[in-house]
């Protein structure tokens, strides 16, 4: 005999019920499962009984409780609420914008450690062309894939978007106004931000305004792809799961 | 947690004792941890059957106890075990409970009148 489920609509409802009061998925996910298991359980005690499969099922839906003091039951633990839901700003906002920055610094400091044999085993030309190719993921194509992450994982837990583009925005921002360029023997990276940022230092070179409003349209490009991205994602996974509110 | 409306409202705190102490003895999973509580008490305590799942998850968030999948007859069980911490816990809980229950019966019985006059 196949497992019987919890009413689909009455799963559907809870699991909104939790996940839009900030109940981590992972426990909402265990939870539903753990029911239809007790469900079944339940269920199949009744039938032993001798009760027919109608009434076999309330009375296992009965034992189960109220959908609302289910809910009351999750809900009332603040150890079950997701991290992202008690610190929204700092997962969304503050944190990926603080790792792509961080990213890089700490990629150095580990090939720095490396052995001095191991790195110079690649030919400096050779080393250029990789670390350009990796350059241009890093601010061309992972801060979509990021921003994408952000806003798949906020409408996951049905927490309201502005923290999550606002977190890939800032990122979209700073990776849009980078331009990498590989020049015969030489490679680098020019922000057209930072001599906005830093008015009375000439260190990061002259101000640009056209070079800075084509970073913008870059990094708002890559927002619009983010988004487009989550979009996608969300249809291919078929998912009920509403777009986060903006 | 919440718990059946056949309990009286000082039961706070009960759920936790009896399903630290008997996942204590052995590993079970929700349905029958709930039906171990129902026989060992002589169905005096009945949990609604749902609501101990939220209990199980914060005890396992708390260290307290372990959740492992396991399958049987086909299907997969998420069994609970207590761990150390888990032991600690329900040795203070016990400790708590055993001068509570011990000060009410005193109460109840009207030994404070002896220990206040004197």
């Amino acid at each position: 005999m196949l497992p019987h489920r919890v009413d689909a609509h009455s799963a559907r409802s809870l699991r909104e019920r939790l996940l839009s009061a900030g109940v981590a998925p992972r426990h909402v996910r265990r939870f539903l499962r753990e029911l239809d298991d007790h469900f079944d359980d339940a269920l199949r005690a009744e039938l032993a009984k001798g009760a027919d499969l109608a009434s076999a099922r309330a009375a296992a839906w009965g034992r189960l409780g109220t959908e609302d003091s289910l809910a009351q039951s999750v809900i009332e633990r603040p150890e079950l609420r997701s991290t992202a839901a008690r610190f929204p700003a700092l997962v969304f906002g503050v944190g990926p914008a603080l790792g792509w920055v961080g990213a890089p610094i700490a990629i150095a400091g580990v090939l720095g450690l490396l052995p001095e044999a191991l790195r110079h085993a690649v030919s400096p030309a050779e080393l250029a062309g990789v670390v350009y190719t990796l350059l241009l993921v890093y601010v061309r194509l992972l801060p979509v894939l990021l921003g994408a992450l952000l806003l798949t994982a906020a409408a996951e837990r049905r927490l309201r978007a502005t923290w999550p583009i606002a977190g890939a925005a800032a990122v979209d921002l700073l990776a849009g106004t980078l331009v990498v360029y590989l020049l015969p023997g030489q490679l680098g990276v020019t922000s057209s931000l930072l001599p906005w940022l830093a008015p009375l230092s000439t260190a990061f070179g002259p101000k640009d305004a056209m070079a800075l409003s084509h970073g913008l349209l870059r990094g708002a490009c890559m927002l619009a792809l983010s988004l487009i991205a989550q979009r996608l994602f969300q249809r291919l996974r078929g998912s009920d799961e509403p777009t986060p509110t903006r | 947690m919440p718990i059946a409306k056949t309990n009286p409202p000082f039961m706070t705190g009960v759920p936790e004792l009896l399903v630290l102490r008997l996942l204590a003895d052995r590993e079970m999973y929700g349905y029958e941890l709930v039906h171990s509580i129902e026989a060992a008490t002589g169905e005096a305590i009945t949990l609604g059957e749902g609501v101990v799942y939220p209990l199980l998850h914060a005890l396992e968030e708390s260290g307290c106890l372990r959740a492992r999948r396991k399958p049987v007859n086909g299907r997969t069980r998420v069994y609970y075990s207590v761990t150390a911490a888990g032991k600690r816990r329900l040795a203070s809980v016990l400790v708590d409970w055993t001068r509570i229950t011990r000060a009410v019966s005193q109460v109840l019985q009207g030994g404070h009148l002896a220990a206040t006059s004197s």
